[in-house]
This record gives C-alpha cells, structure tokens and sequence, in this order.
C-alpha cells in the first residue's frame, strides 16, 4: 500500500461510510448497524493517518483537473500531504473517533432513524474536515470549509424538533457564511493577483514573481473566513449558541476541530500573512481582543457547556493571536493540545450532563462523588486548559506568551486570559463537581458506561502527556520552537495558580456561591451587546430593507405593470362604445371618410 | 438518422399521437408522454457526445429560399447542454405531473408541444425558426396555467391590498394573461430586432445566424437592435423591471409547468441574449455591458431580498429564480471566457435546482394544501425525505461547493471581478448570502420545530413515482458539482469559438 | 349647360337622395330601395362618361352592375325576409345586437 492511496482513504473512507449509511435506508434506520459502520471508517481513516503520520519527510501532491476554462485548468482537486497536514490528520481522525466511539453510550436512550442520520453526518464531517487539511489550494479549501460548515449546521440542528436548536443551527450557518462571503471574495482577489489558486504557486509567486500592490487585501478577505469559523469577535456569536447539539458534537466540531479550521487556515496561508505586517497585527489583536472578551463572558456563564463556548472562543483568539505574532507553532501546538483537552473536557461535561439531565451549574453540585471518573477527567482537563506543568496545555500557552512578548498590549490581553481562565475552569469544576447537590438529580448521578468512559480515558492520557510531543512536533512542521525558563513564563505559571486560587476563595467546597460578582454587573457583563447587535441589524435593517424592497416590487414596479394593463382595459371600455352596431352609422362613417379622402385629393398634397 | 429533428419533434409527435390514442386511459397516456421524453433525453446524449468527439450534429433543409429561411438545426457545445437540461426536466416533470387528474390527455399535450419548442430555440440556427420555436414555447403556458393552475389563492395583506383586488392579482387567469401578455409583447421587441438583422444586406432575407455571426451589423443598428433583444429576450428571463410575471406565474401554475417554465423556458431568454444578442451584435453588447450588467447585479440582491420578505411558499422560490436569472445574465454582460462559460453552466445548475424545488413544493401543497411558510411547522416528522430534498435543492441555490450551483456562481463572480465592472460583484456576492438567508430561514420554518401535524392531518412522505423525479434532480445536483466538467468542457469549448472573434471585432 | 353635366347633375342629385335615404331610413326595404338609388347614380355615370369617351366599355360595365345589383338586391331582400321571420321587424334600429 502506498502513500498516495493512504492518503485518499483518509478521506474517502468516511465519505464511503457516509454514503453508505446515508443512502442505504435499510442500515440507516439500524442505529447500532450505522454507528458500527461509520466508527470502523473513522478508525480505518485514523490508522492511514498514523500510517502516514511515520512517513513525514515525504510529502507530496495529488492533482486532477476540476475547472477546464479557456481551454486551461482553472482548478484542481487534489490532495497535499506534507509536516503541516500531518499532524492535523492525526488530531482530527482521533478526537473524531474518539467522539464517535462516546457518542454510542451518549446517544443509546435516543431512537434509531436519528442515531443513523447523526452517524452520517459524522461521517461527512470528517470526510469534509480531512478533505480540509489535505486541501493543496485555496478553492478546494474553501469548499470543504463550507462543507464543514453544513455538517456544523446539521449536527447543531440534530434535536431539530427544539425551536432554539432550528436557530441556532441556522445562526451558526449565517454568521459563518457571511465570514465566507469574505474568504469568497479573497478567491477573486486571488486568481487576479496570482493567476492560480494552488498554495505552492501563489508562494512561487510571491517569492519570484513582482511584487503586488496591495498585499494586505487578500490575507484581509481570507480572515473574515477565518474569523467567522473560529468565532473571532465580533463574528464570534454563533459558537454559544451551537452548544444546543449534543455534546458529543460540541466536542469535536466546537471544541477540537471544526474551529480550528480557521486556525488551520491561518497555519497553511500563514506565508501570506508573514507578506503584509499590518494585518498580522490586526490578526493579533483581533485574536488577542477575542481571548480576553470570551474570557470574561466565560467568568459569568451559568450553563456549563456556555462556560465550555466561551473557553474554546477565548482559546481560539490565542492561537489566531500567535500566528498573528509571526510564531506558527506556537498557534498550531496550541490547536494540538486544545484539541485534546477541550474535547475531554466536553466530552465529561456531557458526561455529567448525561446524569442529571440538565445543563445548569446551579443545578449541579457534589457530583464528584458518584462520577469519580468524570470528576478526574474534568479536573485534568481543567488543569490543562489552567496551563499548569507539566501538563499538555503549558507547554503551547508558554509558547502563545513567549511569541507576544513583543507586543505589550497583546502580551497584557494574554496574561489577562491566563488568569480568568483558570478561575472560570475552577468555578466550573468546583461548582459541578464539588460541594452539596442543589437539585434531586443531583443527589445520586450514576456514573458512564465504558463506552464513553474509554474515549475519554484516552484524552485524558493524551491531555497529560501531550506537551513532550513538542519538540517532534516542531520537526514534523518545521518551524523551530524556543521554550526557555523565562520572567514571563513564570509569571504566567504564577497567573494559572492564582486564578485557581480565587476560583476556591470564590466558590470552594465550603461556599455556596454561584456568582462571585454582583447582578447588576453580571447582567452587563452577560448581555455584551454584540448580540443585540446582530438582532437590530437583521430584525430593523436587513429585514426592513427586505420588505421595503418586497413592497417596492409588489406596488410600484408590479403596479405600473397593473396600471399600463388597467389603462388599456379601461381604454378599450371607452373606445367600445364608438361600435354602436347600426349599419348606418358605419354607413355614415365610411361616407364622411370617403368625402375627406376626396377633398383631401382635391385640395390637399 | 436525423437526431436533431428526432430530439426536437418527437415530443410533438408524442402529442399528435395523444390526441388520436382513441383509449384515454392514465396509463397510456402518461407511457407515451414518458417514451418521448425518454427518446429526446437519450439522444441528447447522443448529441453531447457527437459533440465531445469533435463531430457536432447538423441539419439542414432550405425551406423558403427566396425569403432565406431554411430548417437548419446545429448542436453546439451550450445547446448540447442545454437540450440536456430540457430533457432531464421535461423526463422529470411527465413524472411529477403523475397525478394530474383533470383533462390529463390535454394537459400532457400541451406540455409536449411546449416542450418541442424549448428543444428548437436551443438548436435551430435559423432566426425565422426560432421565432417560431419560441413562440410555440411561450403560448401553450396560457391554457396551462389558465385552466390547471392552483386556483386557491392568498389573499393580498397590507396596506393596499385593495390595490391587488382591483386587479384580481393572484387569481391564476390574471397570471396567465399578465405572463403571456408581458411574453408576447417581450417576442414583438425579438421581432423587430431579427428583421432589423436579417433585412441589412441588399437582396434576399439572411436568416442564418452562422452567416449573420460574419456579417459585421453597423454601430448604428447594433446600438438600437441590441437592447430591444435583451429586453426582449430579457422578459422570458426574468430581468427587471419585465420579472414581475414569474412570481404570479409560478405561483398560480401546477407543478410541473412551473418545474419546465422556471426550469427550462426562463433559459430560453437568457440563451437568446447571449446567442442572438451578444453573439451578433457585440458591439452593441459592449456598449449597453454598463446598464445591462448593473442591472443583472442589481436583479441579483433584488430577487434575493423580495424572496426575504415572501410567505407564500411559491413566491419564495420564483424570486429566487429571478435573483438566479440574474446571475445568469450578469454572467453574460462580463463578455469574459469565465463570465460567459458561468452563465450557461448556471442556466444548467439554476434549471435542475429550481426544477427539484418547484417539485417539492408541489409535493408540500399537495399534502398541506397551504403554502403560507408561517403557518406550516414540523414537517420534517412527517416527510423526512422530502425535508432532505428541499435541504439540498437550498443548498445548491444558496451556492454550497459540491452542489452545482457553486461552480456556476464562482465562475460569474469570477467572470465580473475580471471584466471592466468589478463593483457588480458586490451585490452579486451579497445577493448570494442572502440566498442562505432566505433559503435557510425558510427550511426551518417548514420543516424543522415542533409538529403542527394537528393542523396539516394529510401530510406524508413522497411515494412511489414521486421519487423518480426527486431522485434525478438531486442527483444531477450533486453530480454536476462534484464533477462539473461534464457539462463545462463542452460549454467551454463553443464559448472560446465565440469569444474571441467577438473581442476581436470590438474596438479598444 | 351640355348634355354630360346634365347627366352628371342627375347622378349626383340620385347618389345624394340615395345617401340620405340610406342614413336615414328605419325600415330596411327602404334601405334597400336607397342603395337602388345610389347603384343606379353610378350606372348613369358609366353611360355617361362612354358616350364621351366613345366605345362601349362603359355601357357593357353598367350593364354588368344591374346584373350585380339583381343579385345583392335578391341577397338583401332575402335578410330583409329573415329577419322579418325572427324579429318580426324591419326596422334596422332594433338589428344592433353587435354594438361593443
């Protein structure tokens, strides 16, 4: 077996599987049948990638012409497999399956037909999110980013029979939609600035060709994608409202992968971004802004899966922060390690949330005791997003730091980040997990099967021991990483702890309190207005527009239509009445008009 | 073989032969219908293929040569699509059109004789033939929709729905007149700009378009004759302000006739632009490209956004067949090879899609019997499979990749960013977003939430023959996405035969 | 006054009184009898006008008009005689059922 055809089946595997169970009714309506099928591709698809994973000093591309225009090729399909690919293979076909394998014990009270429909879009999700990665040029990547974004609108909108998960299916498809508007743009931008869409030729071009005007327009157009995908402010609203799927879903494509797609956007175009200082400065402010702004939101939130939203939109401006900064890795490796830690972190959310039935951490309460397991997993997760050593999530948050010590703004928003962020993560824990129940449900939680205790136990691992990956990691993409005992490293340390700290001051064991802040600031600090802001510009803007525009068309440009028809109708009722059916007024007629014609011949022309 | 004349005249045949069948029993009716429509389909296959091989289809009959009229039928790489497309829609549109019940022998005639003339104005190269092709397209939609249309109407709402009563707008005989009425007076325009050609050497009539393509028309004429084809032309294609008969048209019509008309007829109009306009009057083209492409991007944001502000189901998707057609023919104003291969390839792409579409909501309001979106809820419970289609056919019209409608509006968009007028593209693109807006919002309306079954008691999935045409359309969709050279090689190749000729008559 | 104009003179004074009987008559016979008149006006002119010009053109013409009048006059008289059978009327006023 070959390279070229283990690459194919990473993606094509999961494509086959989502056909299969899509298509064919008879094993669609089977849950079990569906959900056996498509983990058995999502585990084929992850062992090409680990496969392929050894062979990393290859790299190669694959082409077919897709686009014949002009008698040329405008576009191709293909697939290229290199250090950047790598790696991203590997995280997504694991977290997926690993997802996929949880989502079996998450979803078993639910019935068949839909366990079969959400088993293929599973499979379509990571048939799109592989096609991503592989993806050799900008079209292509933009196609399975919006193919990505469909499998997100589907598996949002699974409970579809609930009012808030329509909405929020179809919110997180506008917002990011209108992100790509942008990304669709860029494309234009593209083909006229560089006469191809292929990554490699576009660097060719950059390098060799003469320089162009404007290099800032086309990394400009590209981040409004990349920002609408990876929820970066303000195009950030859609990502809490997503959290009406299950949480499975909110795991691997809100969490770990489907977010990161626009990181990952950012890592493959990042020689673009290196083109034009002034937008990798916006990009890391616009990330930085992001991950100080969900941060906070993150301190206030009372649903546990919000808190989860709030963390990853924050963990996500990071990463967009650091490749911002120029640091590549720093961005990729945090992508890496999140992917694991936020997933498991999820994934014991949705644990808990699974025995009590309810999503509120005021509900919740002292369920460390009957979840041991979920209550370790969660913690290690905690610790890990805490950025404490020397698990995963310290080695990548250092790295993010070290590359904004340039910057003194953005260095401060980061360090900001660093501290809340251990505070929500302990508010969340200590208020979930420890304490006494504050509701019957509560009181006795049963702890998950092994179908999804399993999953989770290999995060876990992976959440642990990530961080030494590091340095392979680093030679597999090749771009060198620095991680040295700094000022700001260990002041970083220092925030971590201290942001745990005051999540126990604030709402240890011994405290019943929810909200460390008073209402009156709480309301605030919930309702951001960016929101509202979405509402007024669709409800008194966008939809005004439209029906002014509807009614323009009904009254003005129809009525004249009407009118120029009435008129007619109206001078023909008139006109009608000349005809009064007796002969001999024709008679008459005829005979005057026979008189002017002969006084006309006579005296006229 | 003539394949040509077979591809073109079996529907009418078809139809000869109804109206003698003697026996007037369902089933043979709709076999003989299915049989034509089957025949011209394969051979329009054959046709494409001919044409692959770099051995197009022609024939030719001089029938009037004093007047320089003669049958002459030429498959070229757009009509080979094109006559595709027709024969995919009209296959589809005999089955969903299964369960038509009154004067079901007249119904099926008239839609084949319809059907003959969408086949003759894509391959007939005689300007005199066309005219006549096109007409005996357009005037069987009267008696289509006058005597089969929905006679269940919304009452007008607002502030001067008393306006709309006067009028009797939304009645299916006033939107049989006023479509028939804007076409026939759309056709006058065609008239006077062929004879205006046809007539400009000395001597005989030139009706050929081959010939009149080398004959180089006067500033003069081409300036006049060019925009009363585009309107002319541009009424059948919805172009604005000549759009406003779809919304009514499509609304009043029975499935089937609003599958072939959106479908098929409103390509008719847009063909003509491109083929007869810009083709032979270059010049003019280029001059009017400012007014005729603004107007198209404007046709674009605007269909989209009245789309927004519709409740009734049908009128939802006949405005977004108008923003469509507008893509089509900003396409065609770029006069660039990406512009113009965009334009045909989303006539191909907007025709399957609003052909699935127009048959889904026929499904719908034959079960619900209401096409109020605000009223409906929840059916996705009870027709799963028809909520899957709609799903898709939204898809491909909001231009998602992978469906067919992506590669259309790319390469238009890409076609406008290119050409002289770059701001087109703007409300192009938007017009597109706003697509998802409606398209989605409207999916989630009908089809998702909590079930309103109580209110709907009849509603249940497609059955039986009612999948042929679900199945063929989605299909095509994601089939033409996914590998969409199949059609845009051959329409490549007769783009680049005319492109360059044409900017090598125009002045720099 | 010569012999042409007196014959002109009476045409024109016979096609006037056929006019206006024609445009004012109620009764369809006596429409019928105006149209008589005026046929007649121009008959006399064709005889007329040949004997200026000399040949017989203009007679043999006029001779062919009264055969043709024969004809419509057979034509209208058989109207006049439906329409007596279903209207039980002549009068021309009450005919108008295709007034717009």
């Amino acid at each position: 077996m070959n390279l070229h055809s283990l690459a194919l089946a990473i993606p094509l595997l999961p494509l086959a599987a989502a056909a299969i169970v899509g298509l064919v009714r008879p094993i669609g309506r089977r849950g079990g049948l569906a959900a056996t099928i498509s983990i058995a591709a999502a585990a084929a698809s992850l062992g090409c990638a680990l496969l392929l994973l050894s062979h990393t000093a290859e790299r190669f591309v694959l082409k077919l012409p897709w686009l014949p225009v002009g008698g040329r090729t405008l576009a191709e399909v293909g697939l290229r497999f290199d250090g950047i690919s790598a790696p991203m293979l590997v995280v997504v076909g694991t977290v997926a399956l690993m997802v996929q394998i949880y989502s079996v014990g998450y979803l078993s009270d639910e019935a068949s037909g839909p366990r079969g429909r959400y088993f293929t879009w599973q499979s379509l999700f990571l048939f799109a999110m592989q096609g991503f990665v592989l993806s050799p040029n900008l079209l292509q990547l933009f196609s399975f980013y919006e193919l990505i974004g469909l499998c997100s609108y589907l598996l949002i909108g699974y409970y579809w029979e609930k009012p808030s998960a329509g909405r929020a299916a179809v919110k997180a498809f506008w917002i990011t939609k209108l992100g790509d508007v942008g990304f669709l743009i860029g494309l234009l931008v593209c083909w006229t600035q560089y006469k191809s869409f292929d990554l490699a030729a576009i660097e060719h071009a950059m390098t060799a060709g003469p320089a162009q005007a404007n290099t800032w327009l086309l990394p400009a157009l590209l981040f409004c994608g990349v920002a609408s995908k990876s929820a970066q402010f303000p195009l950030h609203v859609w990502l809490p409202d997503a959290m009406e799927g299950p949480t499975p879903v909110s795991a691997l494509l809100h969490a770990a992968t489907m977010v990161a797609a626009g990181v990952y956007l950012l890592v493959s175009t990042s020689f673009l971004f290196a083109a034009s200082p002034v937008m990798g400065e916006v990009v890391m402010y616009v990330g930085a802004f992001t991950a100080v702004f969900a941060a906070l939101q993150g301190c206030v939130q009372n649903d546990i899966k919000r808190v989860l939203a709030y963390s990853t939109c924050s963990q996500l401006g990071l990463m967009v922060a650091a490749i911002g900064a120029g640091s590549v890795a720093a961005g990729y490796f945090h992508l890496v390690t999140h992917a694991f830690f936020k997933s498991l972190l999820f994934l014991a959310a949705g644990s808990a949330i699974h025995a009590v039935h309810t999503n509120d951490l005021r509900e919740m309460g002292g369920l460390g005791r009957g979840m041991r397991w979920t209550g370790v997993f969660f913690g290690v997760g905690m610790l890990a997003l805490a950025g404490i050593p020397p698990l995963s999530g310290f080695f990548s948050k250092e790295l993010i730091l070290a590359s904004l010590e340039e910057h003194p703004v953005a260095l401060v928003l980061g360090l900001a980040t660093t501290i809340m962020t251990p505070y929500y993560m302990g508010r969340a824990f200590l208020l979930a997990f420890s304490g006494k129940p504050r509701s019957a449900a509560a009181e006795h939680p049963h702890e998950s099967g092994w179908l999804m205790r399993g999953p989770m136990l290999l995060l876990c691992s992976l959440a642990l021991i990530m961080g030494v990956f590091l340095w392979s990691f680093a030679d597999t993409i090749h771009e060198p990483v620095h991680l040295e005992v700094t000022s700001i490293g260990l002041l970083g340390i220092a925030l971590a702890l201290a942001g745990l700290g005051l999540a126990w001051v604030f709402h240890g064991p011994r405290k019943t309190v929810i909200d460390a802040l008073p209402k009156s600031l709480l309301e605030a600090a919930r309702s951001s207005g960016v929101d509202a802001l979405y509402v007024f510009g669709w409800r008194h803007v966008v939809f005004v527009f439209a029906a002014t525009v509807s009614f323009f068309d009904r009254y003005i440009v129809d009525g004249l239509m009407n009118l120029i028809g009435w008129a007619g109708d109206r001078a023909g009722d008139a006109l009608r009445r000349v005809q009064t059916g007796r002969a001999q007024d024709y008679v008459l007629a005829l005979f005057l008009g026979l008189l002017a014609l002969v006084a006309w011949g006579v005296w006229g022309g | 073989m003539p394949i040509l004349t077979l591809i073109v005249f079996s529907p009418l045949l078809a139809a000869v032969v109804l109206m003698v069948l003697p026996e007037r029993s369902r089933i043979s009716i709709r076999v003989t219908s299915l049989f034509a429509a089957a025949v011209s389909l394969a051979l329009s296959i054959v046709a494409l293929t001919r044409f692959l091989d770099g051995n197009p289809l022609r024939e030719t009959l001089p029938l009037i040569p004093k007047l320089g009229i003669s049958y002459s039928l030429y498959c070229d790489g757009w009509s080979s699509v094109l006559l595709l497309l027709t024969g995919i829609i009209l296959f589809a549109g005999c089955w969903a059109s299964w369960t038509v019940a009154k004067r079901d022998r007249e119904f099926y005639v008239l839609l084949l004789v319809l059907s003959t003339g969408v086949f003759g104005v894509f391959v007939c190269l005689d300007l005199f033939l066309l005219f006549l092709f096109y007409e005996i397209a357009v005037l069987p939609m009267y008696l289509l929709i006058g005597i089969w249309g929905s006679s269940k109407r919304i009452p007008p709402k607002g502030p001067l729905a008393f306006a709309m009563r006067i009028f009797d707008v939304g009645g299916r005989e006033y939107a049989a007149m006023k479509l028939t009425l804007m076409l026939l007076g759309g056709s006058a325009l065609i008239l006077v700009g062929i004879l205006a050609m046809a007539n400009q050497g000395a001597g005989t009539p030139e009706f050929n378009m081959e010939a009149l393509a080398r004959v180089h028309f006067p500033r003069e004429l081409q300036m006049w004759a060019f925009p009363l084809l585009w309107i002319g032309f541009g009424s059948l294609a919805g172009v604005w302000p000549f759009h406003t008969w779809s919304p009514d048209g499509h609304a009043s019509a029975p499935t089937a006739v609003s599958m072939l008309h959106a479908g098929v007829l409103m390509k008719l109009g847009a063909f003509g632009v491109i083929r007869i306009g810009m083709v032979l009057l270059p010049e003019g083209a280029q001059a009017w490209a400012p007014w005729v492409g603004g107007i198209a991007a404007l046709n674009v944001i605007y269909g989209a956004l009245s789309a927004m502000a519709q409740t009734d189901l049908k009128y939802v998707i006949a405005y977004s067949s108008v923003s469509h057609m507008g893509v089509v023919l900003l396409g065609a104003a770029t006069m660039t090879t990406n512009g113009w291969n965009g334009a045909v390839f989303q006539m191909f792409a907007h025709g399957v899609m609003t052909g699935m579409f127009f048959a889904l909501v026929g499904l719908v309001y034959e079960r619900a019997h209401s096409r109020d979106i605000p009223s409906m809820g929840g059916f996705g419970k009870m027709m799963p499979g028809v909520a899957v289609c709609f799903t898709l056919a939204g898809l491909s019209s909001l231009g998602l990749p992978g469906t067919a409608g992506f590669v259309a509006e790319f390469l238009v968009f890409l076609g406008a960013w290119e050409s002289n007028h770059a701001a087109w593209m703007v409300p192009a693109v938007l017009g597109a977003f706003f697509t998802a807006v409606y398209v989605l919002r409207a999916t989630r309306m009908i089809f998702w939430g909590p079930s309103k079954a109580e209110n709907f008691p009849h509603l249940s999935d497609a059955r039986g023959v009612e999948w042929v045409a679900l199945l063929l359309l989605g299909a095509m969709i994601v089939l033409f996405g996914v590998w969409p050279a199949l059609a845009l090689h051959p329409i490549d190749i007769t783009t680049m035969s005319f492109l360059p000729r044409i900017t090598g008559l125009l002045p720099h | 006054m010569n012999e042409i104009q007196f014959c002109l003179l009476l045409a024109v004074a016979l096609f006037s009184i056929g006019i206006y009987g024609l445009l004012t008559r109620r009764n369809a016979i006596g429409i019928l009898l105006s149209i008589e008149l005026m046929a007649n006006a121009v008959n006399i002119n064709l005889v007329a006008f040949s004997r200026v010009h000399g040949g017989a053109a203009g007679q043999v013409f006029a001779l062919f008009a009264i055969a043709l009048t024969v004809a419509e006059v057979a034509i209208g008289l058989g109207l006049v005689i439906l329409m007596a059978r279903t209207r039980k009327s002549i009068n021309v006023d009450e005919a108008r059922d295709l007034h717009g």
